[in-house]
């Protein structure tokens, strides 16, 4: 099961067997097409009931977003990630400079409606230089480790290492948007752990990522709705805490109140009755498990499972380390983000408003992970070469 | 043949060729196999294997840890989540309690409350305003000033709450909560009224929107008619909408329990209109009826009426019939009759010598003098009291003195609450002897100088017709708990305050009175009946009897009961401020024919037989 053989190429008169079109992972594909369509129906059972528009208005952009993104993994998929990796440092600068201009011209209030604290938005386009920082940070990383090609990672390449991470992680952590910066610095830790890293490259590693949150905490950069969301985490109860315990209380309740079986497509209250905010792009788990109940969640997460697994297998087959180290990356992503999503729903991680990967609505979210996909992909399609 | 030595050679050959071939074979196949290209290793490096396989099992590990939390949430805590620890995030909120009803002696509805809706606004949760206000204007049938100022609460986002109609129609109720509008919200909320319209309103009182007792017995049974408000608890989402499926029933409301009143709902409404009839016949400022039951003290009707601003009368909200005092006048003889014939000190035999008019003080130059003028002469008591003659009164009452005279009225209840518990009900005003001064220690013998509420003067001259006892008089038999059951009130002490002997005395006199008396206005045939008229003089602002014009008012009333032989009813008629120059002014000519032209309805009520022998008056 690990190790599919090649197509043996008898019968086959169109193609070469070793043919990237003909590699893909289909399995993989469409657990990804399968999670996608759901987050769709899941969007509109808790976006129907929101007030003052129409019922459809979410899942409509939601399926639009969904087939950009097809399109953008589709070219993903179709370039050599080789080429991609060697045109990587200008896309890293690139989106490193976006983030200082986007810091800079926050910071000097020259909003005008074009720049937000995370994103340039013009017109309905709303680009956020963290979700390039995803992409780009991982690329970079994985070839920059891989170019050595050894396999523990020597203490120059591990300093480097902290370089490229660092500069964007702290830029995002700034903005501020600690979600984001976790998830940028979870693939850091997939591909040093898979890159042979030292026990205490990665433990200096951690000491620095709290290192940076502390003074994030400290300095007043994460603002006090951050905070709450902190304490809310050990301390549900206190009514002080008012609507941001609300929003996790009720998450809870949401799944706990669903069974085993859930209280039926379009029956649960809290969910489809809009009583937890925003639960479309931050609790969609909530929605599964009210709805769906413990099978439904078991299926979602199943699916997450299958997804992963195929993600992990194809960082097996890959030709090359630069592949492995590509796929370790997103693997450990996506479980971190999905194991954040589901853990602040379920009340175990603080809230931190990142989306599930596919389920949650929002463009940027599924852009990053298509795009994160046609990576694999394009690993899992050139690994015969 | 071939010789043996051949065929072992070929033998032998043959196997050599054979082994030969699969040595041969045996090379070939590892030459082939080593001419194959090696086998690419699976990985460049060893080190990414091992760790790959840890990351697996951080997936499984998180993906299990996740699906057990789930699980947990869902099977074992998910009753605790639906209840436990969320108090933090519940508004609890009273649900009232059904206003117990009240009912007259026969179970007829006086006062009930009936399900009605409310319709609230939370402005905050309004998107269209203009489209909510219209919709509900339309509904509710507003006119445009109140549609405009609909629109401008609506409009108003500090506010969170907001009346748009109370009490209404719950099927207009339904049909706004059907449309589902956002922010707008229907409640029960009852709607008290009164069945019989203003039937017995003096005595019932009023509510206010909220269902709370202002006045009368809706005020007095506040308690017992609210019941226990129960209590629910609902989370509440940002910004105050509740959650749908949240609401927790803490404590049921418990209904509040029924009144039974002592009214007589035919007969008060019958009072009703005939004391109406009567006030607004002679143009007085107002009046006030009650009829007793005279062995119980129930009170079978109690009604006020007055003039309102617009010159219209009306049955009263406020029940002045325990409320207002005044100086009940010539009514009082009977008591000061029956208490000096319980002393001793006179027979209805006994008689004085009276003048018209009589100084009573040498350093008070003030006559008090009788009604009208007639010479001095000999009369008895029976003939004083017949004629209402004020100074024969006053000499009765010195046989026994001031000091008894107070006593005895305090016995008969005058100065003092009532049982009724009315409230803003009036003790009215009865001093001791020893702080009267002047003319008041003689005048309070026939009721000048005491001020009483019709509710005590009536229970006072029911002692008369009640052989001498007196009984309290009652408004509320009892009360119906939310199971039907009924509890029977408390009884009030009675008291013997004169001899039987006295009151069968007097009561003969109160028959002169109505026969050959005062009162002869309130006979009625075939029934006799004993009473007593009186017109008091009110007391005016300034102290005096007079106003600032020199203009005196009065307070025509009369009292009686019949049977006068066997008395089952007695009757209190007063009209407050009958005009001042009329014939009208007096108790028997302004209230004693409200007794005569009530008392068939009250017999026919009642079922009373009247005695052979018709009114017993002789015909003159």
């Amino acid at each position: 099961m690990l190790q599919r053989k090649p197509d043996s190429g008898l019968g086959n008169i169109r193609s070469s067997p070793g043919d990237p079109s003909r590699n893909i992972d289909w399995i993989l594909l469409v657990v990804q097409m399968l999670l996608t369509i759901a987050g769709c129906f899941v969007v509109f059972s808790a976006t129907r009931t929101e007030p003052n528009i129409d019922p459809y208005t979410y899942v409509t952009r939601q399926v639009i977003f969904a087939i950009a993104a097809v399109v953008l993994m589709f070219i993903v998929m179709s370039i050599d990630y080789e080429w991609l990796k060697e045109r990587s440092r200008l896309l890293f600068t690139l989106t490193v400079g976006a983030l200082l201009a986007l810091l800079v011209l926050a910071q000097a209030g020259v909003g005008g409606g074009v720049i937000t604290d995370i994103a340039f938005s013009v017109g309905p386009i709303n680009l956020q230089p963290a979700e390039f920082a995803k992409f780009a940070v991982l690329l970079v990383l994985a070839g920059y480790i891989a170019d050595e090609g050894l396999s523990e990672i020597s203490y120059p390449r591990f300093v480097g290492a902290l370089m490229i991470v660092g500069i964007p992680a702290v830029l995002v952590i700034a903005q501020p948007d600690l979600g984001t910066a976790s998830v940028i610095i979870s693939s850091v830790m997939g591909v040093l752990l898979v890159a042979g890293a030292k026990l205490r490259y990665i433990l200096i590693v951690s000491a620095l990522s709290l290192f940076t949150l502390l003074t994030a905490l400290a300095s007043g950069l994460v603002n006090s709705y951050q905070l709450l969301r902190f304490r809310v985490l050990f301390d549900q109860d206190n009514p002080e805490l008012g609507d941001a315990a609300l929003q996790v209380r009720n998450a809870i309740r949401a799944v706990g109140t669903g069974g085993v079986f859930g209280k039926g497509w379009l029956q649960g209250d809290l969910t489809n009755g809009g009583d937890i905010p925003v639960a479309w792009a931050d609790f969609p788990f909530a929605a599964v498990g009210e709805q769906f109940g413990l099978i439904g969640c078991g299926v979602l997460l199943f699916m997450f499972a299958v997804a992963l697994f195929r993600v992990w297998r194809i960082a097996h087959l890959s030709r090359d380390l630069l592949g492995t180290y590509i796929c370790a990356g997103v693997f450990t992503m996506m479980l971190w983000q999905l194991f954040q999503n589901v853990g602040m729903t379920l009340g175990i991680l603080p809230v931190t408003g990142l989306p599930m990967p596919f389920i949650s609505y929002g463009g940027s979210g599924l852009f990053t992970y298509f795009a994160m996909m046609g990576l694999v992909q394009s690993v899992h399609m050139r690994r015969m070469r | 043949m071939k010789p043996y030595d051949e065929r072992v050679a070929e033998r032998r050959a043959a196997t050599e060729t054979r082994r030969a071939r699969k040595l041969e074979a045996r090379t070939k196949k590892t030459a082939i196999k080593a001419a194959r290209p090696p086998r690419p290793p699976r990985f460049k490096a060893g080190q990414p294997r091992r760790r790959l396989l840890v990351s697996l099992c951080l997936l499984v590990a998180v993906l299990i840890g996740l699906l057990v939390r789930v699980g947990m949430l869902q099977t074992t805590q998910a009753a605790g989540l639906r209840s436990a620890g969320s108090q933090q995030w519940t508004r609890s909120q009273t649900v009232p309690a059904q206003r117990g009803s009240i009912f007259d002696r026969d179970g007829a509805e006086m006062a009930m409350s009936i399900p009605a809706s409310t319709v609230s606004v939370n402005p905050k949760e309004v998107g269209d305003e203009a489209g909510t206000a219209e919709l509900l204007a339309s509904l509710l049938g507003l006119d445009d000033d109140d549609r405009r100022s609909l629109r401008t609460t609506l409009q108003d986002k500090e506010r969170g709450f907001a009346y748009v109609a109370r009490q209404i129609d719950a099927r207009v109720a339904l049909q706004i909560d059907a449309l589902g509008l956002r922010g707008v919200y229907v409640a029960r909320e009852d709607r008290r009224i009164k069945p019989g319209g203003t039937t017995g309103s003096s005595v019932i009182g009023d509510t206010d929107i909220d269902g709370k007792g202002i006045a009368g017995l809706e005020m007095e049974f506040d308690k017992v008619l609210t019941g226990t408000s129960g209590e629910i608890t609902r989370q509440v989402a940002p910004g105050g909408r509740s959650i749908a499926g949240s609401e927790t029933v803490l404590t049921g409301p418990e209904p509040g329990n029924d009144l039974m009143l002592s009214i007589d709902r035919s007969l008060q409404f019958t009072a009703e209109q005939g004391l109406l009839g009567q006030v607004s016949a002679v143009k007085a400022r107002g009046g006030s009826l009650i009829v007793m039951d005279t062995d119980s003290g129930e009170i079978l009707a109690m009604t006020s009426v007055k003039r309102n601003d617009a010159g219209v009368y009306e049955v009263t909200s406020g029940n002045f019939a325990a409320v207002d005092t005044y100086e009940p006048g010539s009514v009082a003889k009977a008591i000061t009759v029956a208490s000096a014939l319980d002393a001793g000190v006179v027979t209805p035999r006994t008689s004085f010598v009276v003048p018209w008019e009589k100084q009573y003080f040498e350093n008070d130059p003030l006559l008090l003098h009788d009604a009208g003028y007639h010479p001095t002469q000999a009369m008895t008591v029976d003939q004083i009291l017949v004629s209402s003659s004020n100074i024969g009164t006053i000499t009765v009452s010195e046989q026994m003195g001031v000091e008894k005279q107070v006593d005895y009225m305090r016995a008969f209840g005058l100065g003092e609450l009532s049982a009724l518990g009315f409230p803003g009900e009036s003790a009215g005003i009865l001093e001791d002897a020893e702080d009267m001064q002047g003319t008041e220690m003689k005048t309070i013998a026939y009721g000048q100088g005491v001020s009483v509420t019709a509710v005590q003067l009536i229970a006072a001259v029911n002692t008369i017709a009640n052989e001498g006892t007196y009984v309290a008089p009652e408004l509320v038999i009892g009360t119906l708990d939310g199971d039907g059951e009924f509890h029977e009130s408390k009884p009030e002490p009675s008291r013997q305050v004169v001899s039987p002997t006295a009151a069968r005395q007097t009561t003969d006199m109160l028959k002169g009175v109505v026969c050959r008396g005062t009162a002869k206005r309130a006979q009625v045939a075939e029934m006799p009946i004993a009473g007593k008229t009186g017109t008091g003089l009110k007391a005016q602002e300034n102290g005096t009897y007079y106003d600032d014009k020199g203009n005196k008012a009065y307070y025509a009333s009369f009292v009686g009961f019949m049977p006068a032989d066997d008395p089952q009813v007695t009757m209190l008629i007063s009209i407050d401020e009958p005009p001042a120059g009329s014939g009208d002014r007096f108790g028997g000519t302004a209230a004693a024919p409200v007794f005569a032209q009530l008392a068939p309805a009250v017999i026919q009520e009642l079922g009373l037989t009247p005695p052979p022998g018709g009114n017993g008056c002789p015909q003159e």
